[in-house]
């Protein structure tokens, strides 16, 4: 599962990462697997970030991820 | 509906060509049209800017700016909505975003772009870095500023 990442998580964890999962899993098992990867970079994120799946934004930590989903995490914005 | 127009963009907008094309309105009735542009600022916390390093998940980032300028333009009743928003490196004085809208009057005209401009910053998935003499930050929301990580400075 390929994840896009955005603004400072791009710094934190670059800019893709590759999980290597086969089944389904929910949000925050992604978060919780990210944050793992980073070294625990991501903690005082993980309640500010919006994740979007196959181009929408998935509001619900408990949100199902497949594999092949195109997926992206998103600090909060800073547009203007 | 009226017209929507929006994009991430790289170049300036020509914004009076849309000016001129929303004042056509007026014929039907929307006697004002609105605008506010945003310019990157050289001086911010007492800071020299030199640049705004500026990113976007540019799908979403579009599809959201078009939802927000047909759900205002049903709020308020306008007759056109333009909201472009540019990505890339822009230095002080360099233009960032656009909202121009079409209103019946004034007071609609007003409240449209101030919303229009609010949910630009606070929903669509576009992100910025600050690049200033005193090192660089990113912005976090409405104008939290976080250090870059040490790692990835001048990248």
């Amino acid at each position: 599962m390929r994840i896009k990442l955005y603004g400072i998580l791009k710094d934190l964890i670059g800019p893709e990462v590759k999980i290597g999962v086969d089944k389904p899993i929910t949000i925050h098992e992604l978060l919780t697997l990210l944050n793992d990867m980073s070294g625990g970079n991501l903690r005082e994120w993980l309640d500010k970030v919006r994740v979007a799946v196959n181009g929408e934004i998935v509001e619900s930590a408990g949100a199902i991820i497949k594999p092949g989903d195109e997926v992206a995490v998103l600090p909060p914005s800073a547009g203007g | 509906m009226g017209s929507v127009k929006v994009g991430i963009v790289r170049e300036e907008i020509d914004v009076g060509a849309i000016i001129n094309e929303f004042k056509a309105l007026g014929r039907e009735g929307f006697g004002a049209v609105v605008v506010f542009v945003g310019v990157v600022k050289g001086l911010v916390e007492g800071a020299a800017v030199s640049e705004l390093k500026y990113e976007a998940y540019e799908e979403l980032a579009e599809k959201i700016l078009t939802r927000i300028a047909e759900e205002e333009m049903r709020k308020h009743g306008l007759g056109a909505v333009a909201i472009y928003h540019r990505v890339g490196d822009l230095k002080p004085g360099d233009t960032t975003v656009y909202i121009v809208v079409a209103a019946r009057g004034r007071r609609e005209g007003f409240a449209a772009a101030a919303e229009i401009l609010n949910r630009v910053k606070h929903e669509a998935p576009i992100y910025k870095l600050e690049v200033r003499e005193d090192g660089e930050f990113w912005v976090i929301g409405d104008g939290e500023r976080v250090p870059r990580p040490p790692a990835q400075r001048g990248s």
